[in-house]
């Protein structure tokens, strides 16, 4: 097991590191860069800017150098811990996407919580009652939520309260913040539209496959043999049933933050969340790298951990998977 | 057993939200106008519990208190602005709080009085200008404003490097000195024998300052209430983070510092990361309105550097050192705060705005707007909030609408030049375009046609001049290109070719915002197709560089200016700016020279040019006519050559206003002069429940 575990681990450092190199380099493809950016703005208010004011600013951010050497900078300073300045809010980039990383995973784990919560019920449902008239609504309304996409979900919601309250919700923290309980409850009004938005995009997946698993599952022999001995239904499903069904759930893990994480940068901008979406979509606008290189290297991150985590657990509730492990 | 678990959770996230704070509560505030102290409730309290000195300590000695007249009546205590902007907008909330050396006066004359100053006056040739200031008057950290932080300011923040003689050193030279602030200003040097000469500022008293020209400086005061209306900065703040430049005398209130301790200091102070002293000279110095720690004279300052997040409410607090009161001697602003939510996407605006949650909704006149409610939205906005908001209108300063195109006069393909430059092939481009079809696809109607020209309502309207080549004539368009052009059959999907080559006659515009720019391109495109005119796009986000390098043909953007006696960079090539006038103003911004890529203007461009700087030279007791005679010189040249060619009227400047927010007058001039909002006097604002 050991060794399984630091062999995943080792590949997901090579993986992560693969990924700073893209993440680098893909940034970098508009044509311009920070100082670019900056000149246009002082043009536009007025300021006389000539070729030697352009070089001698692209000299102290250091854009004057070539590429590699720009990333092994960058690189040799995300592994001690100095992650770069932003140009655009002249701060330290650890320091800014610590502002909204609290907001960013709070919201991402009470969507994952939500997913979970409502498509393995939901799933378990439609597969012991197949067919029947609540497993197509509920499977209707699941693909309406993989179908639609999140930001014209959001914006639909979004209106619709504007619609029945007469105030559009946005924004997750009342102004002044979570100081009472009115204000609590404020807080967790704000909170629905958003989980339902990202929510329901990754529910219907899930629901599908833990539903055709399920059914697997339910016509197997050893579910015939349990059911003539006379045991329940109830304990059919839950007992036994059920660890086959927790199989996909945990392999689904990785894809599944990576889901929410993406799902969440395009549904917060529309939303107005304080999450890193929107500070991601400026730092791109205004080509500011280090932030918007720092926020795509959390998420690579977290992306390839949650998929080592899925890995490791699936060994664990799994027995084969070690097994052909061991024999490749 | 789950959802208990999401429940704790919920409750432990929300405690932590509290305990990570650095929220703010709401204040309540009495609506008691029957006021006693002349001063606002909560500052009141303040006084009583010792946190603040009294009145008479806060404000100027009496005498030198500025009295505001009542914008329409008296208003009370009490109450927040709310509005919107997107983050880094400094230039929306600045004018709103903004307190100019001098300011222009509400009644559009053009005619500029003292505000922070208490007056001013020249001597007889116009070479020594006197500002006296308010005795007593105070920062708003309390720390009293003399003529040193007028001095403090010029000399080592807005002005570059000076020889003896005061001539500035040249960019490029050892020992030039970068400004503090955003450029060297005009309202400061003069030229003479083709030298440019720097002011110097002397100190009298405390409250009494001379600004000695070496050649007569009439139009001192317009100037500074343009390019340097912020002409003073509080000494004992930012002596921490300026550098002092070399050749200044030694003054032992301010002690050198490197340019790496001012950025080390203004890092500790601001908490931020600076790396180039420059970019922490313009934030800090610049923008110094949009931080909490810069002390001001400004009606409302900032409480937290809160600009950049979005989602949050940025608040300007009233400033308890503010100078003015109402005419009953109430200390001013009424308002208790501006709150200003930080949003970047125009869909949430619109919701909000619609939904009636600010009290200030301004509309966006010139085409669409990314950043606020624009034509476009307007009637939603409206009609939803009819029973809660009203309609204020104001006189645009726009000559046209976005439905409007400029032709690079120095356009670096010759033959284009050639074309661009005849005006023929401008008026064939005019007169091409059935204005009433733009009229009535593009802006619903509500327009009509009109020429790039002064608006209605503004001095130097010419009735004539906004009907100019407005008639659709196609027949007569290709009868003029006729002359210009190699001979052309008129067939479909062809285009002329350009006289004497095998090139077609082809304009690239450069398009900045597709979504608004995007229905005008299209309707111009096929309407000069069939004149043999080819309109091709390109997609360029940064514009200003492409004509800093005189990368560009042509972009569809209206002129705007109040009068070129004021600010004329929309309308004569004096920096590189605008895309009509394009290296004429490189030429022009660089002391008349073509080394840097500039090109020299020759016949009315020229003319241009002499026009204006008449207008700069005027002096003497003769200087208003020549003013004025140059003005309308200016005035008939674009009216003779139309460079940039018009084909709707300007809609006006219109406000969604609370019916709770009064003083909100109408018909005011909306322009950059003016200071946008700052003309209806925000400190003079209320609110009624």
């Amino acid at each position: 097991m050991l060794k399984f575990i630091s062999k995943r681990l080792l590949m997901a450092l090579l993986t992560i590191w693969l990924i700073t190199f893209v993440v680098f380099f893909v940034i970098q493809l508009p044509p311009g860069d920070f100082v670019d950016t900056m000149v246009t703005s002082m043009i536009a208010e007025g300021e006389t800017v000539t070729a030697s004011d352009i070089a001698i600013m692209k000299a102290t951010y250091g854009m004057d150098q070539p590429m590699i050497s720009q990333y092994y900078n960058w690189i040799s300073g995300v592994v001690t811990g100095d992650w770069g300045i932003s140009l655009y809010y002249n701060q330290n980039v650890l320091k800014l996407i610590n502002e909204t990383l609290g907001n960013t995973l709070l919201l991402s784990f009470i969507t994952l919580i939500f997913t979970y919560a409502v498509s393995i019920p939901i799933a378990i449902y439609s597969a012991r009652h197949q067919y029947s008239l609540f497993d197509y609504i509920f499977s209707f309304i699941g693909f309406l939520g993989m179908a639609i996409p999140n930001f014209l979900l959001a914006i639909l919601l979004m209106f619709v309260s504007y619609k029945w309250l007469g105030r559009p919700i946005m924004g997750l923290f009342p102004d002044g913040g979570v100081t009472d309980w009115a204000s609590f409850l404020d807080f967790l009004s704000r909170l629905v539209i958003p989980v339902i938005v990202i929510g329901t995009g990754g529910t219907c997946a899930l629901i599908r496959t833990i539903r055709a698993q399920m059914l697997d599952e339910l016509e197997k022999p050893y579910v015939l043999a349990t059911r003539a001995k006379g045991v329940s239904e109830h304990t059919i499903t839950y007992k036994y049933s059920m660890k086959s069904v927790l199989n996909p759930i945990v392999s689904g893990l990785g894809p599944m933050i990576k889901g929410i994480f993406t799902g969440s940068t395009i549904t917060a901008i529309v939303l107005m969340l304080p999450t890193n979406g929107p500070v991601l979509l400026k730092a791109l606008q205004t080509q500011d790298f280090y932030v918007s290189g720092g926020i795509l290297l959390i998420s690579a991150i977290l992306v390839v951990l949650g998929t080592v985590l899925s890995d490791i657990l699936l060994a664990v509730l799994d027995p084969r998977i070690k097994t052909m492990e061991g024999k490749n | 057993m789950k959802r208990v678990f999401t429940w704790v959770l919920l409750m432990l996230s929300s405690t932590a939200l509290l305990l990570a704070g650095g929220q703010q509560e709401n204040v309540e505030t009495s609506a008691d106008s029957s006021n006693k102290w002349h001063e606002a409730p909560m500052l009141h309290e303040l006084v009583v519990a010792g946190e603040l000195p009294s009145l008479e300590e806060r404000m100027p000695v009496s005498a030198d208190i500025m009295v505001e007249p009542d914008v329409v009546e008296l208003g009370e205590y009490g109450g927040s602005l709310a509005m919107t902007t997107h983050d880094h907008a400094h230039w929306t909330w600045g004018p709103l709080t903004e307190q100019a050396m001098f300011r222009f006066k509400q009644d559009g004359s053009g005619q500029v009085e003292a505000n922070v100053a208490k007056k001013f006056y020249a001597n007889e040739d116009d070479t020594v200008w006197t500002i006296e200031l308010r005795e007593g008057m105070r920062w708003s950290d309390g720390e009293p404003f003399t003529a040193d932080d007028i001095i403090f300011y010029y000399d080592h923040m807005s002005t570059p490097a000076l020889n003896d003689d005061r001539t500035p050193v040249g960019v490029d030279e050892k020992g030039y000195h970068n400004a503090f602030t955003s450029k060297p200003y005009r309202a400061y040097y003069v030229s003479l024998k083709g030298k440019t000469y720097w002011a110097k500022f002397d100190k009298v008293n405390d409250y009494k300052i001379t600004v000695t020209f070496a050649a007569p400086k009439a139009d001192f005061p317009e100037s500074v209430a343009i390019d340097n209306k912020w002409m003073f900065a509080p000494k004992h703040f930012y002596k921490d983070i300026v550098a002092r430049k070399d050749g200044v005398t030694d003054d032992s209130s301010f002690p050198l510092i490197t340019e790496e301790q001012a950025i080390a200091n203004a890092n500790r102070i601001f908490e931020k990361e600076w790396a180039a002293y420059s970019k922490m000279g313009k934030s800090t110095g610049y923008y110094n309105w949009d931080y909490y720690q810069v002390p001001q004279l400004r009606s409302f300052i900032a409480t937290e550097n809160n600009w950049n997040k979005v989602g949050e409410f940025y608040e300007l607090v009233r400033n308890p050192y503010f100078f003015k009161t109402d005419s009953e001697g109430n200390q001013l602003p009424y308002l208790d705060s501006i709150k200003i939510e930080i949003i970047n996407e125009k869909e949430q605006i619109v919701l909000k705005s619609t939904a009636g949650e600010y009290d200030m909704i301004p509309v966006s006149s010139a085409g669409n707007s990314d950043s606020r409610v624009s034509n476009k939205e307007f009637a939603v906005v409206a009609t939803a909030t009819k029973d809660t908001h009203s309609i204020v209108k104001w006189i645009t300063s726009y000559w046209g609408t976005v439905k409007a195109i400029q032709l690079n006069q120095t356009v670096k393909d010759e033959n284009k030049r050639a074309l661009f430059q005849d005006k023929r092939f401008r008026e064939a481009l005019s007169i091409c375009v059935d204005r009433n079809l733009l009229n009535a696809t593009l802006a619903n109607g509500q327009s009509e046609p009109s020429q790039m020209s002064v608006p209605e309502g503004m001095i130097g309207y010419d009735k004539e001049w906004s009907k100019k080549w407005t008639a659709y004539d196609v027949a007569k368009a290709n009868t003029l290109l006729d002359q210009i052009t190699e001979p052309w059959n008129g067939a479909k999907g062809t285009y002329r070719l350009m006289k004497g080559t095998k090139e077609e006659a082809e304009i690239i515009v450069l398009l900045e915002n597709p979504a608004s720019e995007g229905g005008i391109f299209s309707l111009l495109r096929s309407a000069y197709a069939n004149i043999g005119v080819k309109l091709s796009e390109k997609l360029e986000e940064d514009i200003p560089r492409a004509i800093l390098a005189n990368d560009i043909d042509a972009q569809l953007k209206p002129l705007t200016c109040i009068t070129p006696a004021l600010r004329s960079d929309d309308v004569v090539p004096m920096r590189n700016y605008q895309a009509w006038y394009g290296a004429y103003g490189k030429w022009f911004e660089d002391g008349k020279s073509t080394n840097n890529g500039g090109v020299a203007p020759t016949g009315d461009m020229l003319k241009l040019v002499n026009a204006y700087e008449n207008i700069r030279a005027a002096a003497g007791p003769s200087r208003n006519k020549i003013v004025s005679e140059n003005v309308q010189k200016i005035y008939d040249l674009h009216k003779k050559n139309l460079w940039v060619i018009g084909y709707l009227k300007p809609a006006p400047n219109r406000y969604i206003i609370s019916n709770e927010l009064k003083n909100f007058k109408g018909q005011l001039i909306s322009s950059d002069e003016y200071r946008y909002e700052n003309i209806v006097r925000p400190e003079q604002l209320y609110k009624v429940k």
